[in-house]
């Protein structure tokens, strides 16, 4: 049996050219359209890769699921605080004046407000579920 | 691939034999292997963040919990009844259980592709009807009790209970790993709610995972057991190189 035929070479060669060019065909796709996460680097790389862009292709349009007021978590649940910063709490002195609400990434209008803004603006109010990536979670 | 021809009734072997396992299952067989123990290992890891499990969408310190493990956590918010903390390794562990988890649903879907076209599922899984008569069954259950070392025709080929407890596995045990493993993320619960609902929510997702893993570490544990009952050295040699082992192992 000749295990190294000319006709396997060359549909093999065929066959890993394709597949590479493929892929950097798909690596250039991913980059245009923002599939590619900060930490597409490293060992953990391909798996963060994976994840990210799945999630961005399959939740585009989709929002966070809303819940009924019966199904508020009872008692209510609050996480322990890490220590308020220096920085906290300069601008906690200052009545938070110099603090503004970037707001960009993937938004249609990229925006910053101040806190007196922040307060103009109408209310409203969602129950939404939060998880920790520990396992406990809440709704409120 | 060139495949034993074997009859699960009859039990003859003819044809040409080349090779206990095709390639394509000795490689994904492995690749599974090395994903699974990763996924282990820092499931093992997330767990002990939080040993308590929930039914429903939420839940956490402050509700009842479903059930919880006697074991200390490595988080001190967590009231385990131990005094002290186990190191928390939560970051990489979730690296590398997604890492693996992609890994081993590609490798899964490989396999899959492959196992519906060249048909190893119909030849080699799928138990014929007769081996599901009660008698069949209660003779090769008899048979496994008594610890009797694997016979010949099962050198090539596997009995029915093998083939209903891979079956289970490949079909009930790693989908519903994949789903609630999916449903536990936010994305998913956003663009699919329905996944998640169906299950009972978040929390019942995670529980059912839980439960999952348990019965995937089961069926390791057996596994292992039953390859070194049946001769650790074949059955490891028809898993690497493919090699038949229709020869008694020697001494």
């Amino acid at each position: 049996m000749n295990k190294f035929s000319r006709r396997k070479l060359i549909t093999t060669s065929l066959a890993v050219t394709a597949g590479a060019s493929g892929l950097a065909v798909v690596g250039r796709v991913a980059q245009r359209y923002g599939l590619i996460p900060p930490d597409a680097g490293g060992f953990y790389g391909p798996g963060e890769t994976l994840t990210y862009a799945a999630q961005r292709l399959l939740t585009h349009h989709s929002l966070a699921r809303e819940f009924a007021p019966s199904q508020i978590s009872k008692p209510p649940f609050a996480n322990a605080v890490d220590p308020l910063g220096e920085a906290f709490q300069r601008l906690q002195e200052s009545g938070f004046s110099d603090w503004r609400l970037e707001l960009d990434g993937m938004v249609a209008r990229s925006a910053s407000f101040s806190v007196a803004e922040l307060r103009s603006f109408p209310v409203c109010c969602q129950i939404k579920h939060l998880a920790c990536e520990e396992g406990w979670s809440y709704i409120a | 691939m060139a495949d034993s021809v074997w009859s699960p009734t009859s039990g003859v072997v003819s044809a040409v034999v080349t090779s206990r396992h095709s390639a394509v299952v000795r490689i994904t067989h492995w690749i599974t292997t090395v994903c699974f123990l990763a996924l282990l290992v820092s499931g093992v890891e997330i767990l002990i963040s939080h040993p308590r499990f929930y039914w429903g969408e939420a839940g956490n310190v402050l509700t009842p919990p479903l059930f919880k493990l006697p074991i200390p956590a490595s988080r001190a918010t967590v009231p385990t009844g131990y005094g002290y903390v186990l190191p928390d390794q939560n970051g990489w562990s979730r690296y590398l259980h997604f890492q693996a988890a992609w890994l081993a649903v590609l490798t899964g879907l490989l396999y899959l592709v492959f196992g519906s076209l060249k048909g190893h599922f119909r030849r080699n899984l799928l138990p014929a009807r007769a081996d599901l008569s009660w008698q069949a069954l209660s003779t090769v259950i008899a048979e496994h009790l008594s610890f009797r070392s694997a016979s010949r025709t099962e050198a090539q080929s596997y009995n029915v209970l093998q083939r209903l407890t891979y079956l289970f596995v490949i079909f009930v045990l790693f989908p519903l790993g994949i789903w609630t493993g999916l449903a536990m993320s936010p994305a998913i619960a956003s663009a699919f709610p329905a996944a998640v609902t169906v299950l009972g929510g978040q929390q019942s997702a995670r529980t059912i995972h839980f439960f999952v893993s348990v019965f995937l570490l089961l069926f390791l544990l057996v596994h292992l057991v039953m390859v070194g009952l049946a001769g650790f050295r074949n059955r490891m040699r028809a898993m690497i190189t493919g090699r038949p082992t229709t020869n008694p192992e020697p001494r």
